[in-house]
């Protein structure tokens, strides 16, 4: 069972994640290049979410929209196509997780700290948990 | 939006991202890659979005959980995933020239970030 241990920042869990044009299945060779990219693992969020500049370098494609609810109630926003990466450890080396085809909201809001969120659609295929304590959070799936 | 212009588009925003003050999210060319960013929506996405919403409140009866594909305001066929509906409009259509609207009534809801999106009134 792959895991990722997240260090706790005071914005939330900030974990690399990777991001790139869908490389197809089998995935395509040589596979599109990945860019990584910090994320705030948030359980708030159901759909994880890129900030737009992340999709403009990739140069992801908009394929479809969703009703988004805002501060300024329901709004339409875009939604990318593109592959996301998780880097656990195995074996002791990192790999690269795929996810094929994943549907990425826009985020707007930029920060200096992230350009991505991390949402439920990820979280819930596993076990998030987060450990005050030794001020980190882990995710296993 | 034609082959040329997009790479056109993607060329300037590298030049933008290679400023020495930029970081990806964060930097003074924001609003600029913005505006770039919302021209480089395919327009098959926009216009298929307006007549499948029309559509949803049907469509929830006979096809939820489903993935749409559209074409030209039109839905062409149903998919289990999101995966498998792009596959099929890429090769049936070709890129920017169709959509993939997935059949649910439920919202998408980014939390504490929620504010942080683009306002289009739905």
């Amino acid at each position: 069972m792959p895991c990722i241990t997240i260090p706790l920042d005071p914005l939330g869990p900030i974990i690399e994640i990777g991001i790139s044009l869908p490389g197809g299945f089998p995935q395509a060779n040589p596979a599109p290049p990945i860019q990584w990219i910090k994320a705030i693992a948030d359980t708030g969020c159901t759909h994880t979410s890129i900030h737009h500049s992340v999709a403009a370098k990739l140069g992801l494609k908009v394929l479809s929209k969703g009703i988004a609810n805002t501060a300024n109630g329901p709004a339409a926003a875009n939604i990318y196509h593109g592959d996301m990466f998780l880097r656990p450890q195995i074996g002791g080396k990192p790999f690269e997780w795929r996810y094929a085809d994943r549907q990425l909201l826009e985020l707007a809001q930029n920060h200096p700290k992230y350009d991505a969120l991390l949402g439920m659609d990820i979280l819930s295929d596993g076990l998030f948990s987060v450990n005050g304590a030794l001020n980190c959070a882990t995710f296993c799936w | 939006m034609s082959a040329d212009g997009t790479k056109a588009l993607q060329m300037r925003y590298n030049l933008v991202l290679r400023h020495p003050r930029a970081t990806l999210g964060h930097f003074e060319g924001v609003a600029e890659m913005a505006a770039l960013a919302a021209k480089m929506v395919n327009s098959q996405v926009e216009k298929n979005f307006a007549a499948f919403q029309k559509e949803l409140p049907r469509l929830l009866g006979t096809h939820a959980g489903k993935f749409a594909v559209l074409h030209n305001e039109k839905i062409e066929n149903f998919f289990d995933s999101f995966a498998d509906a792009a596959k099929f409009g890429l090769e049936k259509f070709g890129s920017d020239n169709f959509s993939v609207q997935e059949v649910t009534s439920k919202d998408i809801n980014l939390g504490f970030h929620s504010y942080a999106l683009h306002h289009h009134p739905a």
